[in-house]
Parts: C-alpha cells; sequence; structure tokens
C-alpha cells in the first residue's frame, strides 16, 4: 500500500496527468499511426461508406480471408445510430473513432508490441494498472467470431483484441489479430478530461467543436427523422441489387472452367456487391435506432445481411485461390 | 530417488474463471501420465505441486526416475506340438518365430497354458530416457484439458484456451526437449509483464516460486489471495469500514492477477442515494471492485455502503497515485451514467412500459415479453386460486398486480445497461412509486433462486409469480424442443426447473406439475404445439431434478429418494414429505425396515419370475395360517393410507415396518409354488396386491440393504 496521503496522492496525480495534457487527439492519432507504419503496417484510409465498426471495412473483413500474410492499420470513424445521445452524453457517441490494426499472422510478441503502442502514446506502465479481461468476440450479422481480451487500462476498457478464428462463416488460416483502439476513450484519459466533448481535437479546437453538430442532429435524424418507410426500400433494393450480384458469381463459378470464364470471375465485382451489404447493415442498425424493427422481424433481417456476408466471404475466398 | 521436474507452460492471459480448473486438469493428466508410464517411485510418495497465474501452468514434481526400469516381458509363440518335432528339436516354425525376435532356438521355453503347451520367448524391454517420454507425454496431458473454446494462433495448429508463447521443462538441471504448438522448450521463464524480465534462466527446478517473486510474479494462488487480504485488512484498519465480503469477485481477481494490490478509492456521498444494488453492481460486476461498507449496522439491520471501493491492481505499488486517480475517474463516470439511467427511468412508471414489452424479445420463436406477461398473469392467477386455502394467507392482488408488471424493468435504462439487475431494478421501481411492498418483493425476487442451494423467493407472493415465469419457459422450450442434454443448456432450463422444485419444498407448496404444465403449455394457445409428449417429456425433466434435488441439496440418500419418485414425481411437495417420513422410520427401525425391504424385493422377484400380475385374490383359498395373517395385516396397515384415515407418512410406513414377522413367517410357512394350481394362483395374486398395497409411499424395491449390491 501507498503510504502518501491521499491529499499527496491526488496532488501527484495532477502534476503528472498535467504532463499528458499536451497531447491532443489528432497528436494521439498520428503516434498511433506512425508506430504502426514503423511495425510494417500499410496505413490505410478509413472507409468511405457508413460502418459500425473497423471490422466491417474490407480491409478486415475480407483481408482476413485467405492464405496471403497482411499487416494493416487504420483510422475508422464507426457509426452506431442507437447509441446517438444528441450530444448531451459524457461518454457516448453515435459516431467514435476506431484505430484497427490487422496483423496476419500475428508475431509472437505481439501483446509485447502492443503495450509498447501504449508507450508511444505516453503511458508509462510501470505506472499504470493493465489487465487483459476474457473478451470473446462475435458478430452474428458477419458470421465472425474470435477469443481474445478487452484491455483495461487503471479500469477503462481502452482496447479489444481478437485473434480471429472464422469470418463470413469461413475458417481463418493464418489466423489473424486484430487490435481495436478507441481513440476517444483513450484520449479523454490522457488528457484527464471527464467528457469526450472537452478533449482537446487540436491546440486551438476541442471535440465539441469539431464534432457536437454531428452528434446532435444525426441523433435528431436517426431517432426522430429517418424515414422508416424509405429505410426499408433502400435496405430491399441494396439487398436485391447484391444477391442479384452474387447470384451471377455463383452461376458464373459453377461454369465448366476455361480462360473465358476465368477471366470473368477473377474481375466479378464481389467488392461492389460487399459495399451493398455494408449498406444494408448500415440501414439495419438505422431502422434498429428508429425502433421500427419487431421483436419477431429482427433475426430474420440479421439473418439476410448474415446470408450476404457469408456469400461474399465465401465467394472471396475462391476468387482469391484461383 | 530421482529428479526434481519443473514444467512450466506460458503464455497469453488465461481466461481467470477457467484458469484454475484447466491447471489442476493438466496437472492431474501429467502426474497419471508419469505414473503409467513408471516414472515414479511406486514405493516413495513423490512431491507433487500445481500452480498457475494467468500467464503460466507450472507442474512440479519430485522423485522423477531419468529411466524407465527395464522390464522382462513373455512373448509367446506357436503351440509347442508346432515348435518342436517329434525328437525334441526346435523345428523350422519355431526356430522362425525364435529369430523374428532375434533369439536363437536355445532360448525357445516351453510354457503351459489353459489352451495347451506352447513356446515363449522371455524378452528384455529397456527402459526409455525419461526426456524422451516426457516429449509425448507432456503435449498429451495438455491435449487431454477439457476446454469450453478453443483457439488457433499459429501455423502450428495447436488448438488451446489462449496462445501459448513459452515452454520451460527443467528435470534435474538438464532441459527436456519438448516440442508443443510451434516452441520447443528452453530453461527460460517470464516475470511480470510489465515489472519483471522478460527472459530468466533457471538453472534447475528448485526454488522457482523464489525466483518468481523477485519477478513481481506470486506463484502460489494463496499467497495472491492473502496479499489481497492483508492489503484491505491495511487500507480499512480503524477507519469504522469492512469490505463487503465478495468471494466469487475475489477468486476472480487472484486469477486475474500476477501481483495483486490494493488501492483504496473513494466516490462522491452524493452517489449513496442510489440504490445500494445498482452501486455494488456497478463495482462488482462492471469494474471488479470490492464495495466497502459500514461496520456497524443501521437499524433495519443492513450495513450501509460507504463511499469507497477497494481496486485490485496487477502491479505491486501506485507510485504516483495515478491508478487510483484513474479507477476514481471510471468509477464516476459508471456511477453518473447510472444516475441518469435512474433518474429518467422513473420518469416513467411501470404500468406505463407494459405496451413496449411488444418490442422485447422473449425467444425468437415464442414470441415478445407481452405476450409471455399475458400467460404468467394467466397462470398466476390460476396458481394463487389453486393454493387459496390451502396455504397460508397471501394477497391475491399482489399476485395479480407483480405478475402484470413482472417484465416491465426489461425496457428501463438501467436493466438495459445492467442486465443482472433484472428483476431487481423492477421491485426497486414499484416500490419507489408507492406501490405495495408485497408488490415490490414479488417482483424482486422473481429470479430466485439463482442456484439450487440459494434462497428461494422470500415471500409467499413472490413464489406465486417465479413459479408462473419459469414453468410457462419451461413449457415453452419443451414445446419448441429445446430440451436439455448433457452440457447443452443454452436457456439454463435445468436451473429454472431446479428452482421450480426449491420454491415449491421451501414454501411447501401443494402442486401437481402434470396439472400446472398443462395449463403453462394451454396458455400458449398455439396449434403446432403437441401436448402429451411435451407433458411427458416435461414430467421425465422434473423427475431427473427432483432427484438431482432431493440427493445433492437435500442431501437424503440416493435408494431413499428413487423409493419415493418411483411412485410419483409428479407432487415435489408431496415426494417431500414420502421422503422425510421414509427417512426418519428407516433411521428408528433399521432392522424392521430391512427386513421388510428384502421381503418386498423377495415378492416382487417371485412374481416377476412367473410374469403375474394379476392382484384379485380369494379369501376361501387363503389356508395356511400364515397367509391369512399376512392378508389381513396388509390390508390394515394399506386402509391407514387411505381416505377417511389421517395417519401421515410416518404412520403408514411404520404399520408396514410393523409386518417384518409376518412377512417372514409367510416364506417360511407358505409354498407359493404349490401343485395345487388354484392355490399357486392364489398365492401369486396375493403377493401381486401386497406389493403394490405396501408400496404407495415408497418402492421399497430401491431400498438397498446393506451388504447388497447397489
Amino acid at each position: 500500500m501507498s503510504q502518501s496521503t491521499p491529499t499527496a496522492e491526488a496532488a501527484a496525480a495532477s502534476t503528472n496527468v498535467a504532463a499528458n495534457r499536451g497531447l491532443s487527439f489528432q497528436e494521439v492519432l498520428l503516434k498511433l499511426q506512425q508506430f504502426w507504419a514503423e511495425q510494417g503496417c500499410v496505413l490505410q484510409m478509413p472507409y468511405d461508406l457508413e460502418v459500425g465498426a473497423g471490422t466491417m471495412s474490407p480491409e478486415t473483413f475480407l483481408r482476413v480471408l485467405g492464405p496471403q500474410p497482411y499487416k494493416v492499420a487504420y483510422l475508422q470513424p464507426s457509426r452506431r445510430p442507437a447509441d446517438g445521445r444528441y450530444g448531451e452524453n459524457p461518454n457516448r457517441l453515435y459516431k467514435h473513432t476506431q484505430l484497427q490494426v490487422i496483423l496476419k499472422p500475428p508475431p509472437a510478441d505481439v501483446i509485447a508490441l502492443y503495450l509498447r503502442s501504449l508507450e508511444a502514446i505516453g503511458i508509462e506502465l510501470a505506472k499504470h494498472d493493465i489487465k487483459f479481461e476474457e473478451d470473446n468476440w462475435e458478430s452474428p450479422t458477419l458470421g465472425a467470431w474470435g477469443l481474445g481480451w478487452q484491455v483495461m487500462l487503471d479500469g477503462l476498457e481502452i482496447t479489444q483484441f481478437t485473434y480471429f478464428q472464422q469470418c463470413g462463416g469461413v475458417d481463418l488460416n493464418p489466423i489473424s489479430a486484430e487490435i481495436t483502439y478507441g481513440m476517444e476513450r483513450i484520449t479523454a484519459f490522457l488528457q484527464d478530461v471527464e467528457s469526450v466533448y472537452d478533449i482537446r481535437w487540436s491546440g486551438a479546437f476541442k471535440y465539441s467543436d469539431v464534432r457536437f453538430a454531428d452528434e446532435l442532429q444525426m441523433s435528431v435524424y436517426n431517432f426522430e427523422k429517418a424515414d422508416v418507410g424509405k429505410l426499408w426500400q433502400h435496405f430491399e433494393l441494396n439487398e436485391e441489387e447484391c444477391k442479384a450480384l452474387l447470384t451471377e458469381y455463383r452461376q458464373l463459378s459453377a461454369q465448366k472452367e476455361d480462360a473465358g470464364s476465368q477471366a470473368k470471375l477473377a474481375r466479378f465485382p464481389l467488392l461492389g456487391a460487399y459495399e451493398l451489404c455494408l449498406k444494408c447493415s448500415h440501414l439495419f442498425n438505422l431502422l434498429d435506432a428508429r425502433g421500427a424493427i419487431s421483436v419477431t422481424e429482427r433475426v430474420g433481417v440479421i439473418q439476410r445481411v448474415r446470408n450476404l456476408a457469408v456469400a461474399i466471404a465465401r465467394g472471396w475466398t475462391e476468387q482469391n485461390a484461383r | 530417488m530421482g529428479n526434481d521436474l519443473l514444467v512450466e507452460i506460458g503464455g497469453e492471459e488465461i481466461p481467470a474463471r477457467m484458469v484454475a480448473g484447466i491447471a489442476e486438469s493438466f496437472a492431474a493428466s501429467l502426474l497419471n501420465e508419469l505414473r503409467g508410464q513408471q516414472l515414479l517411485s511406486a514405493t516413495d510418495a513423490p512431491q507433487t505441486a500445481w500452480a498457475y497465474t494467468p500467464r503460466r501452468l507450472v507442474f512440479e514434481c519430485s522423485g522423477v526416475a531419468a529411466r524407465q526400469a527395464d522390464r522382462e516381458e513373455q512373448v509367446l509363440g506357436p503351440p509347442a506340438k508346432v515348435a518342436f518335432a517329434a525328437d525334441g528339436s526346435v523345428s523350422a516354425q519355431g526356430a522362425n518365430f525364435a529369430a523374428k525376435f532375434g533369439a536363437p532356438p536355445s532360448a525357445l521355453q516351453r510354457v503351459q497354458t489353459p489352451k495347451g503347451d506352447y513356446v515363449a520367448l522371455q524378452r528384455q524391454i529397456p527402459g526409455r530416457d525419461a526426456a524422451a517420454l516426457l516429449g509425448e507425454i507432456i503435449p498429451q496431458a495438455l491435449r487431454n484439458v477439457q476446454l469450453p473454446k478453443a483457439m488457433q494462433w499459429n501455423e502450428s495448429g495447436f488448438r488451446f484456451i489462449r496462445p501459448l508463447r513459452w515452454l520451460t521443462v527443467l528435470l534435474g538441471g538438464e532441459v527436456v526437449p519438448v516440442e508443443l504448438a510451434g516452441l520447443r522448450s528452453g530453461r527460460t521463464t517470464e516475470g511480470h509483464r510489465t515489472l519483471g524480465k522478460r527472459a530468466i534462466t533457471l538453472n534447475s527446478p528448485a526454488g522457482f516460486a523464489d525466483v518468481l517473486r523477485q519477478q513481481f510474479v506470486l506463484l502460489s494462488r494463496d499467497e495472491r489471495r492473502a496479499r489481497i487480504e492483508q492489503g484491505i485488512a491495511a487500507a480499512l484498519r480503524g477507519t469504522g469500514l469492512r469490505v463487503r465480503q465478495d468471494d466469487g469477485l475475489l477468486e476472480t481477481l487472484i486469477n486475474l492477477t500476477e501481483f495483486p494490490t490494493v488501492v483504496k478509492g473513494d466516490f462522491d456521498p452524493a452517489f449513496l442515494d442510489l440504490p445500494a444494488e445498482v452501486l455494488v453492481t456497478v463495482m462488482r460486476d462492471h469494474q471488479k471492485y470490492f464495495a466497502v461498507e459500514q461496520e456497524k449496522p443501521a437499524a433495519n439491520g443492513e450495513h450501509p455502503l460507504a463511499p469507497h471501493f477497494l481496486a485490485i491492481m496487477d502491479l505491486d505499488a501506485d507510485r504516483e497515485g495515478l491508478i487510483r486517480h484513474g479507477h476514481e475517474r471510471v468509477l464516476r463516470a459508471r456511477f453518473n451514467d447510472a444516475r441518469f439511467f435512474w433518474q429518467t427511468d422513473r420518469k416513467r412508471k411501470l404500468e406505463q412500459r407494459i405496451a413496449d414489452l411488444e418490442y422485447v424479445t422473449f425467444q425468437a420463436q415464442l414470441g415478445s415479453y407481452a405476450e409471455k406477461t399475458k400467460r404468467v398473469v394467466q397462470l398466476s392467477r390460476l396458481l394463487a386460486q389453486h393454493f387459496n386455502g390451502k396455504i397460508a394467507a397471501f394477497q391475491e392482488e399482489a399476485v395479480q398486480q407483480a405478475a402484470r408488471l413482472l417484465k416491465c424493468d426489461l425496457t428501463t435504462e438501467v436493466v438495459k445497461e445492467f442486465t443482472e439487475l433484472q428483476g431487481m431494478m423492477g421491485g426497486l421501481y414499484a416500490r419507489a412509486e408507492g406501490l405495495g411492498e408485497a408488490t415490490a418483493v414479488a417482483i424482486y425476487d422473481q429470479y430466485k433462486p439463482l442456484a439450487a442451494d440459494a434462497e428461494p423467493p422470500r415471500s409467499l407472493e413472490g413464489a406465486i409469480v417465479s413459479l408462473a415465469d419459469k414453468l410457462d419457459t419451461l413449457a415453452g422450450m419443451f414445446a419448441l424442443g429445446e430440451i436439455p442434454s448433457g452440457s447443452r443448456d443454452p436457456y439454463a432450463l435445468r436451473r429454472q426447473a431446479n428452482g421450480v422444485v426449491r420454491i415449491i419444498d421451501r414454501h411447501k407448496l401443494p402442486i401437481d406439475l402434470q396439472g400446472v404444465l398443462k395449463e403453462a403449455l394451454a396458455g400458449y394457445d398455439r396449434e403446432d404445439f403437441e401436448s402429451s409428449k411435451t407433458i411427458e417429456a416435461l414430467l421425465q425433466f422434473f423427475r431427473e431434478r427432483e432427484q438431482f434435488y432431493f440427493e445433492e441439496i437435500a442431501a437424503f440418500p440416493q435408494d431413499e429418494v428413487r423409493a419415493v419418485l418411483a411412485v410419483n414425481a409428479s407432487n415435489p411437495l408431496q415426494a417431500a414429505e414420502r421422503l422425510a417420513a421414509l427417512h426418519q422410520v428407516r433411521e428408528q427401525q433399521p432392522q424392521a425396515f430391512a427386513a421388510v425391504a428384502a421381503a418386498l424385493k423377495r415378492m416382487r422377484n417371485i412374481v416377476r419370475k412367473e410374469s403375474w400380475t394379476e392382484s384379485a385374490w380369494q379369501q376361501q383359498l387363503l389356508k395356511e395360517n400364515a397367509e391369512k395373517e399376512l392378508a389381513s395385516r396388509v390390508a390394515n396397515a394399506a386402509g391407514q393410507g387411505k381416505a377417511g384415515h389421517n395417519a401421515g407418512y410416518a404412520e403408514q410406513l411404520l404399520a408396514i415396518a410393523a409386518l417384518a414377522p409376518q412377512l417372514e413367517e409367510f416364506f417360511n410357512a407358505v409354498r407359493v409354488n404349490d401343485p395345487d394350481s388354484a392355490l399357486r394362483a392364489n398365492r401369486l395374486s396375493l403377493l401381486v396386491w401386497a406389493g403394490a398395497e405396501l408400496s404407495r409411499v415408497a418402492d421399497f424395491s430401491e431400498i438397498v440393504i446393506a451388504g447388497e449390491r447397489p
């Protein structure tokens, strides 16, 4: 036990925290990306469609399939309509920022590497309580699961660490490690602020300056204005088109192998089908936030999105094995 | 003699809820293999120990031989008459057999076997080196460990609960070469993730725990526990406060840390306005903190929470107070959330939430909680009407109100965030709204008992709605074919049925399961639900649950439980009463009881051998005194249990126990297999009748008599 009095401890804490206050949100983003770039990762762009998590970007969902090694890091704004709070909750956001790292295959010292990434943003490991607590990840819409941990830093969950085992219903070989950092949480911790909106984004701007309007207006849209009838239409149009593509791909792949069909298969736009599937997934989340999906419908709609994701994962694996 | 063996399997954090079991099972399997391979002395007991932290499974053993002893083995060859020629010389076949094992023909021996004389060879089997054997045994022992969900992480394809990263195997001072999961064994271990060294070289197994301790790893779980307990005591000494005991949490923290140290933190006393249940759940389930309470109880006997918590960090010290500061910050955010939810929730009454239950799934194929609520209200009403007057007084209106509002808390923000508070929150909101205390308590307790030996709902109102809720779930799930088997019980239906039995037993509720389950199933009003098959499966399931409950929880002898349930398992309260009486009478009159049980088994065996089922006998065909006497005494004894008589089960059993002399006399004096076929038939029928009459409380043929194999 520490012998120091609470006051002395508090004083020590505030001085040390003050030392960390130099790191702005964008500096933390830059330093972590810098760290992973130095480990040989491709620095990718955020995927430019609405997704609920970095996992849904093709840079994760499709890259973890098949035998080719890959290393990538990217920021991903992650939209979860139901989590919106009109900008009123200090810790909950409709859209938060993930830093997603995929290591395929993971090196044997992957955890030591991860801990070094924390040092890179100014976390002195010997001064903090770090625990790896069991967290098994499963995504019913993506037909994916993995085992791993949530990483706790002084009681705060800052990272999800997962060894992917299956994606789109396909067993993975090699295995990929997925490291997902919650950037707002980590920065609020480093800056010792109580609300994400008080995070200093850059020297001159706070998180609220940059994002508050987004949180407020999108909460109004997601919860109050989004047109349920049209959302369903969008969902069905996207699903229909995606299914049509998948049917065409299946017929093509069942044909006798000749040079012509090979070329057709190689250029077949499964990536286009995947974008349609991602749109369905986001529309489902919107409908859910609007309270428009009844109990009996819910399971069925998840299954519809999953069917698309699974067919695309199978197709992609086969397409890339040719 | 022999060497000390050290095996350490190191890697990434094994989940806290499994690591102890995995370590124990690995050690048991390894010890078993060592014994099986004769690497341990049969005479001197070896010193063995197993230990674990989240990052390592450790097995230590003394007295491991460097190699197996050489053995001699007899190999049987062809029959002697084939192996030897008539003149006694070795034949070609005999010589071939010897050559196959590299022996000269002169080594052949003649041996006698039950099948005649054969030739045999004595073969020397040299013992194998321990090192070579360990290379096979250790991977095998690890593969033998049962894992709930395994994973792969590298090209070796090895499956385990989390990745393995190093392998330390020393026999005496030597490294034993072992290959496993793409790893090769060595003599290095690792210290604590952030405080210890990454590679520590070991010269021998000796003092392994001390080496680790210097690297901020407490290998012994007892040492980790002691450090936590001493830290808690030191943090609270002289404060008038005490820790709220939580053995489950303590176990988790022992298994989650290599070097646990207590950090005491504070929170704003204003949060104490929130229900203690909410605060403790946030601290325990979400943050793994111990709650702190006043040593002195309040007027209601409860110990009020104090505005402090105890976090357990995996580090030696909080050097600059950053850790305390960080944990306080996280808890403040969690409590702020909880307060916001609590206040938001109270703006809408439970009654107003009933309609929202349409949007909460009970089970995909069984519909929403709105539908479930309607069924549970109806079933609660039936149960209440049935119990009225038969049990102590209870408030029927409170039962109805509780049933109607039972699931409304599922739509509250607090329960959406902290699902483990379901039920309790409904009770707390009901109380805060000023609904009657009976209603609030019934809602609060609805999920009890949480385990087969845990407390059931406190009140009769709570017991009734809890029964209705559980029976409704069981009926619906069974109708869907969701019947638990083996380890597959995704909806925890066993726990629900155990709960039903416990509630009935503890609240003494007279209930006929068959009738109530029919009503529960009818509540679904579904044409596709097949009633008789479902009820049959449910009754069989309840029979097993009652057997489990009476044997494991109420701790009655197995044979008595079976004897009672063999008669009827549809009324658990009645079964419990018959069981208690049976147990009491057997203890009071062990000899008479054993004699009657033996006689009834003998009777059953006779009629079974003859396949006799007829039970009508005629008085005028009773010839011998012994059979007349038996008939009249059995009729008397059995009459006590019939309508118009108020004899309890114990009296009925005592009357049966008193029949021991008559039963014995019958078998001594009466020949059942009489040459006169009319007499024989009458006697067999008499036995069938008597057996049935005497088995109304318990089936004595299930009773195991001392000296008899169960």
